[in-house]
């Protein structure tokens, strides 16, 4: 995972620059998802990964499922990542894609995992502090979780406050047994 | 140790009073792989080199290769339970270990926990286990000597506290043997003696801890465990957690010895470490950075300054200067010692002594060779007495018997000046000869130098010799004990205390058998 996360950096990169250059962005990561999709399925990894499917006709699969949204550019971007063999890391070429999109947009997404539902004023008030701690837009992404008991964890890619009943139950245990 | 339930339930309370449960900030990444005590992380951005991570096995790990993406990490401690996908904390902490007098008469593990079943350790303090050597302000030059019992060293390559003396040769010539004396030398000198067992087999360990415990010398050490079964992360901090806990010693104005038995373990073991880290491999497969990992160990043992001790015992303890003496260990492979590693610490240290397996075979032990062993700077600590007998006429003496030794077969046709020179080393030779575990005061010592040195061998037979003098010590140790005591508290070598030394000996040499 870590290797592929960082061949797919330089890729990820270009795309979005050309992308930013052109004011195409929203285009291009609707296509980023849908070929990221798609090399997600192991059949179709199983068929790109063929040696008798060679870079022309792999491009030709996306185009036949994408339609006019792969253009020249899309398909050349693609066309060089089946030359290289490189088509596995589209999904994580999609995700760094998305992660530069919202540091431009300076928009973070959070994972807030709750013991019950959030309501739309917890909400509001996380999202507010949030959003002062981090300097940036905050975009929640809510989960139950009932194993937590009470409180909730909140988690943007690897910076976590944890605020549940059983972090603190697990603090209460180190701290018990030395 | 006991507890009633009354106590636990007292500690219980304690804790449960003083714990804040607030909510935890922390950075966490996940395990993607596993292999051999090594574990690659995703994520954990902003963690620090050598920063403690924390498994969700409860396990340590630290944190040794920062990439761009991942972040590699050795375990301490067993890696089994630790799978893909699990979330790894970081801490915020660099690797501390508990450090005090409560650790003396201990055994611990490489992390600080005791290991041989005499309760919890209830250490006050805790250092880091990697700390910047004392700068060249904080240091004071070496003058005192640390008596290591053992005539040969003492004599021809004398360790003065603060000294790096570098005990080197192939298995089996002695070379712990040496340092347990020293250690077990110390026990009534008020050096507290630390022993860092690397990468041995637990029983060689236990035996150590026998032989000090019957000579009294457990009680003033620090045994510092990290074995061959162990991981090799541990390997690899342990001579780090022995010298911190050195260090306590000699920050507080007081004395201290470290022996690391032995080096060459340790960079194996970082070796292997490295390696698995994917680290460029260099000369005998040892990463770039094995000259630094001994660097920085034995540049921890100095002599400090009053001024520094005051300075970090914040005024609690003043005008004394504090030391930590280190007596490291290489295991030469079949005495090849131009390999990489013993030259490395070769020349890191302030001199070296050489055991060779010709000599431990041919019964001269301790196996020190005396031609190629040096002290750079235990001259300076060396005491009066012992440099004025000893020194110079036995470092001459056996070195024109090296030149000498060749005709030895030929001694009927040798003239009467060579043929005595020849005696007089073989002679001298017996005298450096000592049994394991039995170390001598500096006293005992000047008698069998002074015998030497005056003559009063030249008419015994070179077999006889050995026991001549060893007959002469437990004599003189029965009889005069106060004359002995009082040389060894003032090692000076004058009128009187010459014509004692010779009363004595012709009293012994007159009266007894040997």
């Amino acid at each position: 995972m870590a290797q592929m996360i960082t061949q797919a950096r330089p890729y990820a990169r270009a795309a979005f620059d050309y992308a930013k250059q052109h004011n195409d962005i929203a285009d291009w990561q609707d296509v980023l998802a849908t070929a990221a999709g798609l090399t997600a399925e192991a059949q179709v990894l199983v068929y790109l990964g063929n040696p008798k499917v060679n870079a022309v006709t792999a491009v030709e699969f996306f185009k036949d499922i994408l339609g006019a949204q792969l253009n020249a550019q899309r398909s050349n971007f693609l066309l060089m990542l089946a030359d290289e063999r490189l088509l596995s890391l589209l999904p994580d070429i999609f995700i760094l894609f998305t992660k530069l999109h919202e540091a431009a947009d300076q928009i973070e997404t959070v994972e807030v995992q709750a013991a019950t539902v959030l309501s739309e004023a917890q909400q509001q008030k996380l999202v507010a502090s949030l959003e002062t701690r981090l300097q940036r837009k905050v975009k929640l992404n809510c989960s139950v979780n009932p194993e937590l008991i009470g409180g909730a964890v909140i988690r943007t890619s690897d910076w976590v406050i944890d605020g549940s009943v059983t972090g603190k139950l697990q603090q209460l245990k180190t701290k018990l047994v030395g | 140790m006991a507890l009633n339930s009354a106590e636990i339930s007292q500690i219980i309370k304690d804790r449960i009073e003083t714990f804040n449960a607030v909510a935890e900030e922390r950075s966490e990444g996940t395990v993607v792989s596993v292999k051999d005590g090594i574990v690659t992380i995703y994520g954990l951005a902003d963690v620090m080199y050598g920063e403690m991570l924390e498994f969700s096995t409860g396990e340590f790990g630290l944190a040794l290769n920062l990439e761009r993406d991942t972040v590699g990490a050795v375990v301490l401690g067993p890696d089994t339970g630790i799978v893909e996908g699990q979330t790894v904390k970081c801490t915020g902490r660099v690797m501390e270990v508990p450090v005090g007098p409560e650790l003396l008469g201990r055994v611990v593990d490489a992390l600080g926990n005791p290991i041989d079943g005499k309760g919890p350790i209830d250490a006050k303090q805790s250092r880091p286990i990697e700390t910047i050597a004392p700068g060249v302000i904080a240091r004071e030059p070496v003058t005192q000597p640390l008596q290591t019992g053992l005539k040969i060293v003492d004599s021809l390559v004398p360790v003065g506290r603060g000294q790096r003396e570098l005990i080197i040769g192939d298995r089996q010539t002695g070379k712990t043997t040496v340092a347990i004396d020293a250690i077990i030398n110390q026990r009534d000198k008020g050096v507290k003696c630390i022993y860092v067992a690397i990468g041995q087999k637990a029983s060689s360990v236990a035996n150590v801890v026998q032989k000090l415990k019957d000579h009294d010398a457990l009680d003033n050490t620090i045994i510092v465990c990290a074995n061959a079964s162990d991981s090799a992360a541990l390997q690899f901090i342990a001579p780090y957690v022995g010298c911190s806990m050195g260090e306590y010693f000699r920050d507080n104005g007081e004395d201290a010895l470290i022996v690391y038995d032995d080096l060459t373990k340790q960079a194996w073991a970082y070796r292997q470490i490295s390696l698995l880290l994917r680290r460029p491999p260099g000369r005998e497969a040892y990463p770039g950075d094995v000259f630094y990992i001994h660097s920085r160990l034995l540049e921890r043992a100095a002599r400090v300054n009053s001024a520094y001790v005051e300075k970090l015992t914040e005024g609690r303890v003043k005008g004394k200067t504090g030391s930590l003496t280190a007596l490291p260990i290489i295991e030469t492979q079949a005495g090849d010692i131009s390999a990489f590693v013993p030259t490395n610490v070769i020349s890191i240290t302030d001199g070296q002594m050489f055991m060779e397996t010709s000599l431990f075979n041919a019964g001269i032990r301790p196996a020190i060779n005396a031609g190629s062993s040096v002290s750079r700077v235990g001259g300076a600590a060396q005491t009066k007495i012992i440099k004025k007998l000893g020194g110079q006429m036995l470092r001459l003496a056996l070195a024109q018997y090296r030149e000498l030794e060749a005709f030895a077969q030929f001694a009927s046709d040798l003239d009467e000046a060579t043929r005595k020179q020849l005696e007089h080393g073989q002679r001298c030779t017996e005298l450096l000869k000592q049994p394991p575990y039995s170390p001598i005061s500096v006293a005992e010592m000047a008698l069998g130098l002074f015998a030497i040195d005056k003559g009063f061998v030249e008419d015994i037979e070179v077999e006889k010799v050995c026991s001549f003098i060893q007959g002469l010590e437990s004599y003189a140790r029965d009889k005069y004990k106060a004359f002995l005591d009082a040389v060894t508290a003032n090692p000076v070598l004058n009128d009187d205390v010459e014509k004692q030394l010779h009363d004595m000996v012709t009293e012994y040499k007159n009266t007894q058998t040997w």
